[in-house]
């Protein structure tokens, strides 16, 4: 049986806003969400903006912290450590962000972005950190390494200063990586090689990877599994290619019907979405987040939220149509 | 409708002149959408500029040929194209526009403001055809009296698409008019276009860097690389039958949801406008180089309705 590397129970995470005539009120960017993720998988978290998504990835790594909820990373609760207790979870778990321009400091060479870790948690004699450092750019194809080492990053590419980042991420072997919109900020020529990079070195290091994005599309290059979030819960979890081809939340359903592939015939046709927003992290609608936009809607969906529960084997809703 | 010929628009900076727009050349018939698409920095966003005369100021030379209903607009002097042509026949919807609604002023009267202004209007004529608009773009009538904040994303986009129509244009520029919206939103917003398109005979010049988005809308495409239009066409025959080798990749480069193909990608990086490198510009990433690539520009080669700039197709 393999490992489950990182594990979430009911998590949430709420961030205070203002008191209301002594009412604390919060955004609740997630709420209530609880996932696995085994070794050496990769699983897409696919939503909308203001679904919860980065700050799910984000408490995951305790760069946040949870409301409520547990984080358990190789069978062991890290919820409640503190910093100090957190740093080897900082060497096993590492993030890589959307926007290469601003997660490099512009004032550091790339060797020294990716030695600044290193340094950090005290890793090696300098002589081997330059040979890690090697390493890693050989990984992510920064070569000839004499040619980049020394350059700033306003010198590359977007393309290049993510691979810069994605060798940061790795350069500390880390067996949990998030990778927040790795490849949305960069042109469409250079997106699919940096999706094929990420995917051979998770391969190749048996990385369990969190990928988070908006772009369903992307997602079965990179992930077997996905899960979608509408409004800080998850709605729907399963196999990439079967919850694509069978969409069983309404929203799933909307979100993959919303995305055209490149057919001159698209011209033609109006496509069936739904009209409205997503919810108010404030104030979400009761009862199941999804309501006000679904098609299918009936009164127990406003009273009660329904809960994730598996409908077929290994395929996961939450929605009362299936119950 | 449209007609622009060698069409050219350079940047003087501090590095150099940076060829931003570099002897474009199409025609738009009435009714008709050309997707304009290419990667960031290849030329479109100053192509619609150009046209719209939105010159910064450091321009090094503008110079081409800009024909609307037969008369040559490059002719006119700037006040007489603003005062005529810019917002009345041809608008433009630019990109990120919906953050810059003012926070402070109701948006009817935002939408209303060139109607008042230059036409004369008074509050209450103005704010009846905002009505009319608003609908077109299927916006309740009562949004004239809201401030920007609050609205929605999508509801802030179809105010911005409102104030393109309001002086009534037949040729609307839309540069990435979806691009920082919700994919559901995004998939409504081109409904609405599509309707617009049909109901007003609308001819839109359509930027993006998305190729599923383009087959949404496009009847025609212009496909640039490095400030030139590299292959241009039929939306049938850019989608399903590319042959310029840019074209070609950029569009095996796009992930499809519904059926499984293996990727590729463009190894290198877009051409500096700067220093472009000599010879066709794809050069140094095409799989299909030959000795003379490297050495002379490509000319255009027409093939039917299809216009290609590469040595592959040029005739000894």
């Amino acid at each position: 049986m393999t490992e489950t590397v990182l594990s979430v129970k009911e998590l949430r995470t709420w961030f205070p806003v203002r008191r209301f005539f002594g009412k604390s009120l919060y955004v609740k960017a997630v709420d209530g969400v609880s996932l696995n993720i085994d070794a050496g998988e990769a699983l897409a978290i696919v939503g909308e903006s203001g679904s919860g998504k980065t700050t799910l990835g984000k408490t995951c790594l305790m760069l946040v912290r949870p409301y409520s909820g547990r984080i358990i990373y190789r069978g062991k609760d890290i919820t409640d450590l503190n910093s100090n207790d957190l740093l080897w979870y900082r060497k096993e778990a590492q993030i890589i962000y959307q926007d290469p321009f601003s997660s490099l400091s512009p004032f550091f060479t790339i060797r020294r972005i990716l030695e600044e870790p290193l340094i950090i948690h005290k890793i090696a004699s300098a002589d081997e950190r330059l040979a890690m450092i090697e390493r890693a750019m050989e990984d992510v194809r920064l070569t000839p390494i004499e040619e980049f080492s020394d350059k700033y990053p306003h010198m590359l590419s977007g393309g290049q200063r993510q691979r810069v980042a994605i060798a940061r991420a790795l350069i500390m072997k880390p067996k949990f990586v998030v990778a927040d919109e790795p490849v949305s900020m960069l042109d469409a020529s250079v997106r699919v090689e940096i999706l094929y990079l990420l995917r051979q070195l998770q391969e190749k290091y048996g990385i369990s990877f969190m990928y988070i994005t908006h772009d369903v599309a992307t997602v079965k290059y990179f992930s077997e599994r996905i899960a979608i979030m509408y409004g800080g819960k998850v709605v729907e979890q399963g196999p990439i290619r079967e919850v694509i081809k069978e969409p069983l939340h309404p929203y799933t359903q909307a979100l993959i019907d919303a995305i055209p592939d490149p057919d001159p015939k698209n011209r033609f046709n109006i496509r069936k979405v739904p009209a409205g927003e997503a919810p108010d992290p404030i104030n979400p609608p009761t009862g199941c987040r999804y309501n006000p936009r679904c098609p299918w809607v009936k009164d127990r969906c406003i009273k009660e939220g329904p809960k994730l529960f598996e409908v077929e084997a290994k395929r996961e809703v939450a929605c009362f149509l299936y119950t | 409708m449209l007609n622009v010929e060698n069409l050219i628009l350079h940047y003087q900076t501090r590095r150099g002149i940076v060829r931003a727009v570099d002897g474009v050349s199409f025609t738009i018939v009435k009714g008709e959408t050309m997707a304009l698409v290419g990667e960031s920095g290849c030329g479109k966003s100053s192509t619609a500029n150009a046209i719209m005369r939105l010159l910064p100021r450091n321009v090094a030379s503008f110079s081409g040929k800009v024909e609307l209903e037969g008369e040559d607009l490059m002719k006119l002097q700037d006040r007489e194209f603003s005062r005529r042509i810019a917002w009345k026949r041809i608008s433009m919807v630019f990109q990120g526009a919906m953050n810059s609604l003012n926070p402070v002023l109701r948006v009817g009267y935002q939408v209303a403001e060139p109607l008042i202004i230059h036409e004369g209007f008074d509050m209450r004529h103005a704010l009846k055809k905002v009505m009319e608009v608003m609908e077109l773009v299927r916006l309740p009538s009562s949004i004239v009296d809201r401030y920007p904040h609050e609205l929605s994303g999508g509801m802030k986009q179809r105010v911005v698409i409102a104030m393109a129509l309001i002086m009534g244009p037949s040729l609307v520029i839309l540069d990435e008019p979806t691009s920082a919206l919700d994919v559901i939103t995004q998939a409504n917003i081109m409904n609405t276009l599509k309707d617009l398109k049909k109901s007003l005979g609308l001819a839109y010049i359509f930027i993006t860097h998305d190729l599923d988005l383009a087959s949404e809308l496009a009847d025609k495409v212009a496909v640039m690389y490095g400030g030139k239009i590299v292959e241009l066409g039929k939306a049938e025959d850019i989608f399903e039958d590319p042959r310029h080798p840019y074209t070609e990749r950029l569009i095996a480069s796009v992930p499809t949801l519904r059926t499984d193909r293996k990727l590729e990608f463009i190894p290198g990086a877009p051409p500096d406008l700067i220093n472009p490198p000599t010879g066709c510009l794809f050069h140094p990433r095409c799989p299909f180089i030959h000795e003379i690539c490297k050495k002379k520009p490509p000319a255009p080669v027409e093939e039917g309705e299809r216009r290609i700039l590469c040595w592959l197709y040029a005739r000894s």
